[in-house]
């Protein structure tokens, strides 16, 4: 057998091809259209609609405090200790949401080291759980008022509801603190990640 | 020379309806073979046409080629940004999450693996160009567009894959 005969036998197995899966894309194709024709928030409950990826699951956080901006142990009233990690990175070509903006390196790199500044700095003690919380809830509540019944995403709760609300409550201070120096947070990407242990 | 009407709204709408139904089944397959848990690529698929949705505009017309390498362009930045971050779950792909949890894989050949295994040890550069060519089917042209890289750097990557991947399928297991 050559190689290429090989390669084309090497991917790995995908799920069986079938009638039903052809009806479930086809679901998939109708509703999407539908739903990003509603307002983007509506189908998003990340953080605050920022250049943020994908912020509300566990990405891996693997250092010790002050090595990493943003870099915090969190103990929540459920009892549990979490590592909460805010990071910043410059935007290349095809990064995080698709925006209409363009951002020059020299304004990219200028909100990066600013960014980076104030993260590294940052006192998340300074973060009013109970405020967050309340703050987080009010816009959850009203983005999934917003939604379909079909389409709400639940609502979150326990470490979940704590770990995001005192996250967005950092974001929003650090777009708040890059606008006041002229700069837009979109002209960089912002990741978070979380984990937590009881 | 007759001035290029640009297509209507309700036109945009049905062609990118028509390319997503040609390639979503492609689509699937592209994010299956490349992340784990599988279901995640129920999700990454759902997030792929919210995108190309908002972003109708920019389909190109007419050309059902050009169409599927513009589609295949968005996965693979839905897909970058997915290995950089946890994702959030999309109500919208619930039931394609099931799907792909209960349906049964497609039978894996037996000397699969061992081919699989020095695909995946390829540098990134090497093993996409490699994928894209031999797990999605895209021609080497193809492929290049979707990566964003000119033909002649997209060759030299592709014959210093296949050079990488000969020897690494030569040496004897060391296990």
């Amino acid at each position: 057998m050559d190689l290429d005969e090989l390669l084309e036998r090497s991917g790995p197995p995908i799920c069986t091809r079938g009638h039903r899966l052809e009806v479930e894309l086809r679901r998939l194709v109708r509703d999407s259209e539908t739903t990003a024709g509603r307002r983007r928030r509506s189908v998003r409950l990340g953080l605050a609609g920022v250049a943020v990826a994908g912020v509300l699951g566990l990405a891996p956080v693997a250092s010790a405090a002050g090595l990493l901006p943003g870099w915090a142990t969190w103990s929540t009233t459920q009892g549990s200790t979490c590592e909460l990690q805010l990071d910043v990175g410059l935007r290349r070509d095809g990064d995080g949401e698709l925006i209409t903006e363009t951002f020059t390196d020299a304004e990219q790199r200028a909100t990066y080291a600013a960014a980076r500044e104030f993260l590294t700095a940052f006192d998340y003690d300074s973060v009013d759980r109970d405020a967050a919380i309340a703050e987080w809830q009010a816009q959850e509540a009203h983005i999934r008022a917003g939604q379909r019944p079909g389409d709400r995403q639940p609502a979150l709760q326990g470490d979940d509801l704590e770990v995001t609300a005192v996250l967005t409550q950092v974001v929003n201070r650090l777009r708040d603190h890059l606008h006041g120096r002229g700069l837009d947070i979109r002209a960089i990407m912002v990741s978070a990640g979380n984990r937590c242990t009881r | 020379m007759h001035p290029v009407t640009p297509p209507s709204r309700p036109q945009q709408r049905a062609e990118l309806r028509g390319a997503l139904r040609a390639n979503s089944e492609a689509l699937l397959a592209y994010f299956e073979r490349r992340v784990s848990p599988r279901e995640d690529a129920a999700d990454l698929l759902g997030d792929t046409m919210l995108h190309v949705w908002r972003r109708r505009r920019d389909l190109p017309p007419g050309d059902a080629t050009q169409q599927r390498m513009w589609l295949f362009t968005i996965a693979g930045r839905v897909l970058a940004n997915h290995r950089r971050s946890s994702r959030r779950r999309l109500a919208l792909t619930e039931r394609l999450r099931t799907h792909l949890t209960d349906a049964g894989a497609v039978p894996d050949p037996t000397e699969a693996n061992a081919v699989r295994d020095a695909v995946l040890r390829l540098p990134p550069r090497h093993r996409e160009i490699v994928t894209l060519v031999h797990w999605d089917g895209f021609t080497l042209a193809e492929a290049a567009e979707v990566l964003g890289l000119n033909q002649s750097t997209a060759r030299s990557r592709y014959a210093a894959a296949r050079t990488k991947l000969k020897n690494a399928l030569m040496e004897p297991s060391r296990t």
